[in-house]
């Protein structure tokens, strides 16, 4: 039985590919894994996830933390930002829309599985 | 001759309308020095000011002082009183003095050309001809190359007496020489009454804005109605602080509007120099410097070195995103593979990649992205094996770094360290335990920085010996602090084994 269906929102092929795997392994179902903001919201607001783990820096003119504030406007949906960026103005920009999470790369298998669980259950 | 001046009293108000107008001239020295070229060449010579009035005359009483007592038409006038043109028979030579395209002031001599004997006759008829002429008789006769050398000689030693914002050149007194600095600094010089809100300005003051001083001049309300208004606020509060006696003097760079538009940056600097009673201000001088240049190239300076942090901000991140690429690699590696020695391998290799990329992280954060706090860095550092590490033993951890700073070349290498010395502990230290304590301390010194590291784990074996350790992880902790740290190492041994790495301190803003 799925542990929640969740969309990945990462420009990076590897990295999207490894969450993917993380997450078979740790018994969630990927809902699918976009690269860019737009097809992000489409999605999102689509097929509804249960969570979606969302890179900060995509390609185009729309950022994870724009697409998120356009998800979250419309639908209750967390949001767990997994990046590279830890600056200040980043993180608040990020915590305005209020996350879920905010998860760290390079992170371990260990810490996705805390974070996801996290966000599933609050 | 010249009626403007006579209520002048020679040599005062003339120079307080020059010291008004700007130009002055050290009156005594010129006066000695003319004096002397007088005696040696009988020439008569007085010099005006450029409105008329006599500045100094030497020589001239003697050959007009009779004719004027002579001549109704010109009694009650002297030389003194304007220069004298009063037709008494003798050749006037006229010449303007300019310094800097400013007319300063006129040299007058009289004399006799050789050979123009007539031209020192009286015109009058009611006059005493012998009586003038044994006053002209010893007048010099000289051709117009004498005439002219005489000329150039006294223009140059008057061009020396003045100069175009009123500082005497042949002056050497401390007050002339600081304002030839402020000229020379190319500043221009302000006064502000605060009695009667008014303000004065000099030519530099005036060009700096493209104006004339009059244009620059007038009270408290137009001079901050040049001033930009985002820099008003400022300037009013470091003036407010001066005039309240909280700073001994006023210094402030602002920008004031010039007459084409533009912005002019400003250096003020000024300070009250009278004050009522009560301490009130009530004059203040200072000058103003166009900086103008100089903000330019600090902007100039502050735009590339942004460019240059946001560049270096980026190389740290990319760094960073490739780190967390190749851990992503890894970990399908380890998610694929069954052999569980090869995923201790590969687990072993992603913390090591986690350590490096945690310093990129840290840089990252860092406002010169060149210093990293060892102090955090480590607790992150130690959190994130612990963490990851996932052994079910609850660890405690010291980390001790005071306030330590590490550099890029530095601080990879010592984390690589820590986590190598780390993940031995968690995978053999504790075995059989469910709890166990860790601590890492850095300390400074003489030039150096010692890093101790010690768990409460089972300890070393007796006969353990650094040197002779042959698994991945110590070789890699050995040939890192030898090679790439220059330092050394070693374990104490005892109930609780502590290693102890020495290692040259690179970062030059400490010790």
């Amino acid at each position: 039985m799925s542990g929640g269906r969740i969309l990945i929102v990462e420009d990076e092929a590897i990295v999207a590919m490894f969450i993917g795997d993380l997450l078979d392994v740790l018994g969630y179902e990927v809902e699918a894994s976009v690269t860019n903001g737009p097809d992000a919201v489409r999605l999102a607001l689509d097929t509804d996830p249960d969570l979606v783990l969302m890179d900060i820096n995509l390609a185009g003119s729309m950022d994870g933390i724009e697409a998120a504030r356009i998800i979250r406007e419309q639908k209750n949906i967390p949001v767990v930002f997994v990046t590279a960026y830890s600056d200040e103005a980043t993180r608040k920009r990020a915590e305005a829309i209020g996350p879920a999470g905010y998860l760290l790369k390079p992170f371990k298998q260990e810490e996705l599985n805390l974070i996801i669980d996290s966000a599933l259950s609050s | 001759m010249d009626d403007r001046s006579e209520d002048r009293e020679p040599g005062v108000d003339v120079l307080g309308t020059l010291a008004a107008q700007g130009p002055m001239m050290d009156l005594d020295a010129l006066n000695r020095t003319l004096s002397r070229l007088h005696r040696v060449t009988g020439v008569p010579v007085a010099v005006c000011d450029p409105g008329g009035a006599v500045l100094l005359s030497i020589g001239v009483d003697n050959v007009c002082s009779l004719y004027h007592e002579m001549v109704s038409l010109t009694r009650g006038r002297s030389v003194q009183t304007g220069p004298c043109e009063c037709g008494n028979g003798l050749n006037h030579f006229r010449r303007d003095i300019m310094v800097e395209d400013v007319h300063i002031a006129t040299v007058h001599l009289y004399g006799i050309r050789r050979n123009d004997d007539d031209a020192s006759l009286p015109m009058e008829d009611n006059i005493d001809i012998a009586g003038h002429m044994r006053k002209v008789r010893d007048l010099p006769r000289l051709d117009e190359h004498e005439i002219e050398d005489i000329q150039d000689l006294i223009e140059d030693i008057v061009g020396m007496a003045f100069t175009s914002n009123g500082v005497p050149r042949s002056a050497r007194s401390e007050e002339p020489m600081l304002q030839l600095a402020i000229r020379g600094a190319r500043m221009g010089y302000w006064e502000r009454n605060l009695s009667d809100d008014t303000f004065k300005v000099d030519q530099r003051w005036a060009d700096m804005l493209g104006l004339t001083p009059a244009e620059g001049e007038g009270g408290h309300r137009s001079f901050f109605e040049r001033v930009h208004p985002e820099d008003i606020a400022d300037l009013k509060a470091r003036l407010e602080s001066h005039y309240q006696g909280d700073t001994p003097f006023y210094a402030a760079e602002f920008r004031m509007r010039h007459r084409d538009g533009d912005f002019v940056w400003v250096n003020g600097m000024g300070m009250v120099v009278e004050r009522d009673r009560d301490g009130r201000p009530l004059r203040m001088i200072g000058i103003n410097q166009d900086i103008s240049s100089r903000k330019d190239a600090e902007e100039t300076v502050i735009s590339s070195l942004e460019e240059k942090t946001t560049l270096l901000q980026e190389v740290h991140h990319r760094v960073k995103n490739n780190l967390a690429l190749i851990n992503s690699m890894l970990g399908m590696q380890i998610l694929s593979n069954h052999n569980e020695d090869i995923r201790i391998a590969l687990r072993d290799a992603e913390a090591r990649i986690m350590s490096m990329a945690l310093v990129h992280e840290a840089l990252y954060r860092t406002a010169d992205l060149s210093l990293i706090r060892a102090q955090t860095h480590f607790e992150n550092l130690v959190n994130t094996i612990i963490h990851g590490f996932s052994s079910g033993i609850d660890i405690d951890t010291e980390v001790c770094a005071d306030d330590i700073l590490l550099e890029l070349d530095t601080a990879i290498p010592c984390s690589l360290v820590v986590n190598e010395l780390l993940t031995n502990s968690l995978k053999y230290a504790f075995k059989g335990r469910s709890s166990g304590r860790i601590s890492i301390i850095l300390q400074r010194t003489e030039g150096c920085i010692t890093l101790r590291y010690q768990d409460d784990g089972q300890g070393m074996p007796k006969d353990f010996d650094i040197n002779s350790v042959k698994t991945l992880g110590m070789r890699l902790v050995t040939t890192i602090v030898h090679h790439q740290l220059r330092g050394i190492m070693s374990v104490e041994q005892g109930s609780a084994p502590t290693w102890i790495v020495r290692f040259p301190n690179k970062c030059s803003c400490q010790d």
